[in-house]
């Protein structure tokens, strides 16, 4: 009850707030879609490369964040953009791992078939390659996504606003609702996104795969 | 086939037995120790201060009584530590600031005020009476005689911008500030006795630019690199000298007194009887000056809290 009061009372704020929230989070994954999944392809490519630049992904995951965001403030000021910059680095190893696995796992036999019947190597990527590994892809930029709110909530430590500052301003302050009034819309805002890019998922998948992708992501996830 | 069978389970029966006997005693073993050596948890919150502070705390009572303490530094909000104190994981609070979260703002201490704007609320005196009269009834924690400083916020610019616009106290921002960039920690914000919001009024400012809240440890550098003009600083933060920056004085008396004090949970002090005496002796031992000094050689000269602490004892003559 006094929570609901709160809640009211503070309504625009917090609808601020989660706004430059999303705002965070969609622009690192945006960003990180640009790079990330043209650099899987290119890794299904180049074979050597693809253990080198995934452990570099893997790396980047393991650095503090609280660290990353430390060394970008004297780079790129205070405020959202650093933000932006290391959610950017953390949301591209997601991404690119499934873009190349997903690619990697097209039956060979099938891209031979394809070969046979005289495709170019970009209409096999296109119309082959690409189409059979979206499911991959997609279940990527979807946990992506779920992380980034997540951890967009840190960007309240440099001045990049969001709701993790209405959560740091109630723990600094003890002021329980100011805490919920930050945690719960940004818990409502990750299951919202993975609600909705699961629906995005079987919305984009064709209707004749549909019911076997799944169970070959599941398989192949099982595998590894 | 049978009969190794039958021995194999009869070996097996007499492992699980074992370990069960061993899994048994040993909390029991542990509980015996702990009835010998009665343990206090000194909890203190992740900057320089608190935790030189706490390690004094451990290194006082280890010495002069036969009380183990144990530090459990780098506690991640006040939220945290007011928490652990009210359910006994922590003993001793290292430390606590009168006009803070902790203190007067306690959402259970700040109920029992009628006017926060009444001018008692920045007597130092009067604060620290009510407060700890109410920790002792509400939070069942008593608060130690202050340390001698406080620990209270600071309007902060840079050196060269104070010259140029001939900055000395928080009222020359006047006509000044709604060009100018303000950073603050994210409680700042919201503290409805001198926030944000407050601040404005009672030093009849306009709206600044921009503010821009973050992370207290990051705000010092933003200040230094220029990305915020104002900063609100912590007054014992040893950055502000280091960066050079101008601490502008509070002539409308708008902050309440933030004095730092240890604060004991009544409990603790029935199970260790004494601690508040061995602590005492910091009472009005550490002022400004000292503080910033302890808290320079840990932030800037980047040495270990607890030799700081030792090495001030020692210099002190408190402990040998």
């Amino acid at each position: 009850m006094d929570f609901a009061v709160f809640f009211i009372n503070n309504i625009g704020r917090i609808a601020t707030r989660t706004a430059e929230h999303m705002l965070i989070a969609l622009s690192a994954l945006f960003l990180a879609l640009l790079v990330a999944v043209p650099l899987g392809i290119l890794l299904t490519r180049q074979e050597h490369l693809a253990k080198p630049v995934l452990g570099l992904g893997n790396v980047i995951m393991t650095i503090p964040s609280l660290a990353l965001l430390a060394f970008m403030l004297p780079v790129l000021g205070i405020g959202n953009r650093p933000a932006i910059a290391a959610l950017f680095l953390y949301a591209l190893m997601p991404i690119m791992r499934n873009t190349y696995t997903g690619i990697k796992q097209v039956q060979p036999s099938l891209i031979e078939a394809a070969r046979g019947m005289g495709l170019k190597d970009f209409q096999i990527l296109y119309q082959l390659e690409l189409p059979l590994a979206f499911s991959f892809i997609l279940a990527g930029i979807r946990t992506t996504l779920v992380i980034l709110i997540g951890w967009a909530t840190l960007a309240a430590f440099i001045g990049g606003g969001g709701l993790g500052q209405l959560i740091w301003a109630g723990l600094t302050n003890i002021n329980y609702n100011l805490i919920l009034s930050g945690a719960i819309p940004a818990a409502g805002l990750a299951l919202l996104a993975d609600l909705l890019m699961g629906r995005l998922e079987t919305i984009l998948t064709p209707r004749g795969i549909r019911k076997t992708r799944v169970k070959e992501v599941k398989n192949a996830f099982n595998k590894d | 086939m049978r009969s190794t069978k039958t021995k194999t389970c009869t070996t097996c029966l007499t492992r699980t037995l074992l370990v069960l006997v061993l899994i048994l005693a040993l909390p029991l073993a542990a509980c015996q120790k702990a009835s010998e050596t009665i343990t206090l948890k000194v909890g203190a919150q992740n900057y320089a201060e608190v935790i030189t502070l706490a390690y004094m705390a451990e290194a006082l009572i280890e010495d002069q009584s036969d009380y183990e303490v144990e530090v459990v530094p780098r506690l991640g909000s006040v939220v945290v530590l007011d928490q652990a104190m009210q359910t006994g994981d922590v003993d001793i609070a290292s430390l606590f600031f009168t006009g803070g979260a902790s203190g007067l703002l306690h959402p259970d201490i700040v109920k029992q005020v009628e006017n926060i704007n009444d001018p008692k609320w920045r007597d130092a005196a009067s604060v620290f009476e009510f407060v700890r009269d109410q920790s002792r009834i509400t939070l069942k924690r008593e608060w130690l005689e202050p340390l001698g400083y406080e620990n209270t916020y600071a309007i902060t610019v840079r050196r060269a911008m104070a010259e140029q616009y001939n900055l000395k106290t928080i009222s020359d921002l006047q006509g000044l500030s709604a060009d100018l960039v303000i950073g603050m920690d994210d409680a700042y914000m919201d503290r409805a006795i001198d926030g944000y919001q407050p601040l404005l009024k009672h030093y009849e400012l306009d709206p600044f630019a921009r503010t821009v809240t973050m992370q207290i440890n990051l705000l010092y550098q933003a200040i230094r690199d220029q990305q915020v003009d104002v900063g609100v600083a912590y007054s014992s933060d040893a950055r502000i000298f280091a960066y050079d920056l101008v601490w502008l004085q509070d002539d409308r008396n708008l902050y309440p007194p933030f004095e730092a004090a240890y604060a004991v949970n009544l409990s603790a002090l029935e199970k260790a009887p004494g601690i508040d005496t061995i602590l005492s002796q910091l009472s009005g031992q550490i002022d400004i000056e000292t503080i910033r000094q302890l808290n320079y050689e840990v932030d800037i000269n980047q040495r270990d809290h607890k030799e700081v602490a030792l090495e001030f004892l020692k210099e002190r003559k408190i402990l040998d």
